[in-house]
């Protein structure tokens, strides 16, 4: 019978490459201790810092037996563990295979086996692998092994591993980084304390004194998320003081995919954010110092996954923002994480093992199971920045509302009070007020015209983006023009034919050098500096003199647009520059939408929009609809959102500027996915000023 | 000599379509302005009514209400008549990564128009290439398609569109190209994930990623994957 032998360079190959550096081969060594039941590993580094140095890990599980050893140990590519799930008390184990095992005993020349079985106290078994014997051999079988059996004194079962004459000298950052591999291989901040696994180095003491700070507690906001065997999804955020600010069930997590479940296995995300910057801190109220703080977090920011109650590398390590948190944060960045200000964990216990890890112990394979367990991750700290960014425009909108309704009742005190006083001092009291009132109406129409300018360059900014073609055309076909002129001079032949066609050459440029001037106008009108003043205007001519403005952009995009006023001639109180942002930035959303449709599937015939005024009560209610393809990809509470945008070159400012100016003046606005005209719909509701 | 003499102009701005035809004319072929461009499902009998050879068209031209279809749809239709046409237009990123993309196979040549020198000499040598693909079925070797093995490095939504990011050793593995979801037939889709391999006709020695085109994709079979997967580990 002959049999196929496995050369010893395979034998190599496998422990070099399936590790790819020695702290994973260590941690898989302390996994097998886990799984054999102990409640201690110890690993010990022995002179690493130069060359021959080695490594010891000790444990107190259960041990071996030489059948163990024959079978398991000593199997490569497969092992005992594959054969269950569980160990002898209950622990669900994490290490497969055997070959992450060889890998971390190829880190020396030999490595030295010592077990002792809890079955048979008082004895010990022991096995060397001489790296050296496999070099010089052809094939893995020709190495014979010897597993030696002593009795001794010591009755205290567990395993041994000396892993000798490591081949180079270990550096400083490769020892701190198995250092914070061993600490983080658990949850740190765990309160099990059934498995502990020590490195003896200063650097793993002083890492582990760090994470027994614990910050946690001082947490601005902690989500805590769950998603259940079902694939359904449930969310909560509690505040620094364990208050519960938002709770979100399935449909509010999934969104817009509410019907459909989360295919993976169950597992709970636990997320802790910090604000550092020291704006926007609504229910925080007590605080660390800001350094030691971030110094903690940025040893043990960012979101890790947890399987089985073991660490899966490499999801959270540092420029692993395997959840796109940092990109996120990008739109708001004060209502979202970063992996720089959170730090989080997912923990999935899987007793049926669907996620399965890649062969070299680095990641999860990319599997259906696997992505949707990163999409619900995904989809929950998306639901926070919603409730977030909801929650900070309510408490604007009520800090506004309460400012207005108690502004009358304080003057109304404060004139009762002045009437209260002696005469002499009232005239001079009275005359102090009304100086400091005349101060105060300066500063704040000095930050209206500010706000008004932000608003505005929004705006400018909105409409340079949405109609930069309009502008490239036409300079485009100058240079066109002046290049073929310039070869037309150049070529003695063709020049005749170019002088017939000059004047109908000049006649041209003149047309575009007009149309980017009356492009280049619209900005510049925008940006007149008496617009940003506050006064009564009268809604109708504010329409029409928009209308007119944007005139040379409704012409360029063939749109008929037109405007059915109130007689009645209804005023509000605004700056124009705020009523020309709303109206130009939904007249340019719609001008956008009519270049959504590609092909002739979404084209509702010529191109039209219609705005309207009219009084309702105290109100006048202005109405824009157009016939473009409605507001179909994105949620209607959505598109309020800044980044939010369903156009190429959008910037997702524009309806974030509307809302804001219309609150600002007193009204509010809703959208319409399709309205009458089949497009978009906008209705602004606003006082009127009698 | 090309046998393309009447040359359709389709150009949503007037005068840039006043200024191709006036270089046309200048080559001394017979320029066609298009100013009111037939509907989509009519482009074929407009062509042939009208004795069309050849076609210089923009990308976008929808804007401005033009038409009801983009100038890449318009020359996929080209290409099935045997009618040479030339993309000039100004494009985006994006544009080349998704409504150029779909139909590159169908595009024997896109000029970007901001990048021209000279007018003339540059049309004429695209009329002549574009003649040669259509009608006589000479491919340039940049457009020869081959077979190709990708690694999917990520996937994306970019303005509402699903995109899919690849790497193709064999034509340059550092260097990420983009392609829209949509065309991968629905079948393999569910396939489409980061560090999956995906197999695609392609046209390998395009110089610039915004000429690569892909079809007719497939998974790769057992041999195909284990070679290719242990290249993309360690190009």
């Amino acid at each position: 019978m002959e049999s196929l032998r496995f050369s010893t360079t395979i034998l190599r190959l496998l422990g070099e490459e399936l590790i790819p550096s020695p702290d994973q081969g260590i941690l898989e060594l302390i996994k097998n201790a886990y799984d054999a039941d102990a409640g201690k590993c110890d690993v010990e580094l022995c002179g690493v810092h130069i060359k021959g140095g080695s490594i010891v890990l000790s444990d107190d599980g259960i041990g071996m037996g030489p059948d163990e050893i024959r079978n398991g140990w000593l199997v490569v590519g497969d092992s005992l563990k594959a054969k269950s799930t569980e160990s002898p008390s209950g622990r669900m184990l994490v290490g497969s295979k055997g070959l992450g095992r060889l890998g971390a005993l190829r880190l020396g020349q030999t490595a030295m086996l010592t077990t002792r079985p809890k079955s048979e106290p008082g004895v010990q078994y022991s096995v060397t692998l001489d790296w050296k014997a496999f070099d010089r051999a052809t094939v893995v079988e020709e190495v014979q092994l010897n597993i030696a059996r002593e009795d001794v004194s010591d009755t205290q079962h567990g395993t041994e591993i000396t892993i000798s004459d490591l081949p180079a000298a270990w550096k400083k950052p490769e020892i701190k980084r198995l250092a914070r591999s061993i600490l983080l291989l658990r949850d740190p901040f765990a309160k099990d304390a059934t498995f502990k696994a020590t490195l003896k180095v200063s650097e793993f003491r002083e890492l582990q004194a760090l994470a027994k700070k614990d910050y946690r507690t001082e947490g601005d906001f902690h989500l805590i998320a769950t998603v259940d065997e079902n694939g359904r999804s449930s969310a909560k955020v509690l505040s620094s003081g364990g208050k519960v600010l938002f709770q979100g069930d399935h449909a509010d997590i999934r969104r817009g995919e509410s019907d459909t479940v989360y295919s993976c296995p169950a597992a709970s995300f636990e997320l802790w954010e910090f604000l550092l910057t020291g704006k926007d801190r609504p229910f925080s109220n007590k605080r660390t110092n800001t350094g030691a703080l971030k110094a903690w977090l940025q040893e043990f920011g960012g979101v890790r996954l947890y399987h089985k109650g073991v660490r899966i590398a490499p999801y959270g390590e540092v420029k692993n923002d395997w959840l796109d948190m940092n990109l996120r944060r990008a739109q708001n960045p004060e209502q979202r994480p970063s992996t720089n200000n959170s730090l989080g964990r997912v923990q999935v216990v899987d007793p049926k093992s669907i996620l399965q890890q890649k062969t070299d112990r680095i990641g999860f394979v990319e599997s259906e199971a696997f992505d949707e367990l990163r999409e619900f991750a995904k989809d929950v700290v998306e639901w926070m920045a919603r409730e977030r960014i909801n929650e900070r425009n309510q408490r604007l909108k009520s800090e506004k509302e309460k400012v207005q309704s108690e502004k009358p009742i304080i003057e109304d005190r404060l004139n009762r009070a002045i009437q209260a006083l002696p005469e002499a001092q009232r005239k001079e009291v009275a005359s102090a007020v009304k100086e400091l009132r005349e101060v105060h109406k300066v500063e704040v129409d000095l930050k209206d015209e500010v706000a008004h300018l932000y608003f505005t360059l929004g705006t400018v900014g909105t409409t340079a983006a949405a109609f930069a073609h309009q502008t490239k055309v036409p300079i485009r076909g100058i240079l066109y023009d002046a290049k073929q002129l310039l070869a037309y001079l150049g070529d003695p032949e063709t020049f005749d034919m170019f002088r017939e066609d000059s004047s109908l050459i000049a006649e041209r440029i003149k047309r575009e050098a007009d149309a980017i001037y009356a492009f280049s106008n619209v900005t510049l009108k925008l940006l007149e500096h008496e617009k940003r003043r506050s006064t009564n205007y009268s809604v109708n001519s504010l329409i029409n003199e928009t209308k007119d403005l944007l005139d040379p952009y409704f012409k360029a995009r063939e749109t008929d647009v037109v405007f059915n006023h109130d007689d009645s001639n209804p005023k509000v109180w605004c700056a124009r520059a705020a009523f020309e942002a709303v109206l130009t930035n939904l007249l340019t959303n719609s001008l956008q939408a009519f270049e959504r449709s590609e092909g002739s599937k979404t084209l509702n015939g010529p191109r039209k929009i219609h705005i309207s005024s009219r009084t309702s009560g105290d109100t006048v209610v202005i109405q824009l609809m157009d016939n473009g393809p409605g507001i179909t990809e994105i949620s209607l509470d959505d598109i309020w959102l800044p980044g939010k945008t369903m156009t190429e070159h959008g910037t997702g400012l524009g309806l974030a500027i509307v809302r804001d100016v219309i609150e600002d003046m007193r009204g509010w606005i809703e959208a319409e996915g399709r309205g009458e005209l089949g497009g978009a719909t906008f209705t602004i509701t606003l006082p009127i000023r009698r | 000599m090309i046998a393309t003499k009447r040359i359709a102009v389709f150009e949503d701005n007037a005068n840039q379509r006043e200024r191709y035809a006036g270089t046309i004319q200048s080559l001394g072929m017979e320029p066609v302005r298009v100013d009111t461009p037939p509907h989509f499902s009519e482009i074929e009998s407009f062509l042939t009514e009208n004795g069309i050879t050849g076609v210089i068209s923009d990308h976008r031209l929808t804007e401005g209400h033009y038409a009801d279809y983009l100038g890449a749809q318009l020359l996929k239709v080209c290409y099935g008549l045997h009618v040479g046409a030339v993309l000039l237009t100004s494009y985006t990123k994006l544009d080349s990564n998704t409504t150029l993309r779909i139909h590159r196979r169908w595009l024997p040549c896109v000029i970007n128009a901001d990048l021209l020198q000279d007018p003339r000499v540059e049309l004429m040598t695209a009329l002549e290439q574009v003649d040669a693909e259509v009608r006589q079925g000479q491919l340039p070797k940049q457009r020869e398609p081959f077979r190709a093995v990708m690694s999917i490095t990520r996937t994306e939504t970019v303005a509402n569109r699903q995109m899919v990011r690849v790497l193709i050793g064999q034509w340059n593995p550092a260097q990420e190209v983009a392609f829209p979801l949509e065309m991968v037939p629905s079948e393999l889709r569910h396939r489409i994930k980061t560090d999956e391999l995906l197999v695609a006709q392609v046209n390998l020695d395009a110089e610039k990623q915004e000429d690569l085109y892909f079809e007719n994709f497939e998974l790769p079979d057992a041999d195909t994957y284990r070679e290719s997967q242990a290249f993309f580990d360690h190009p």
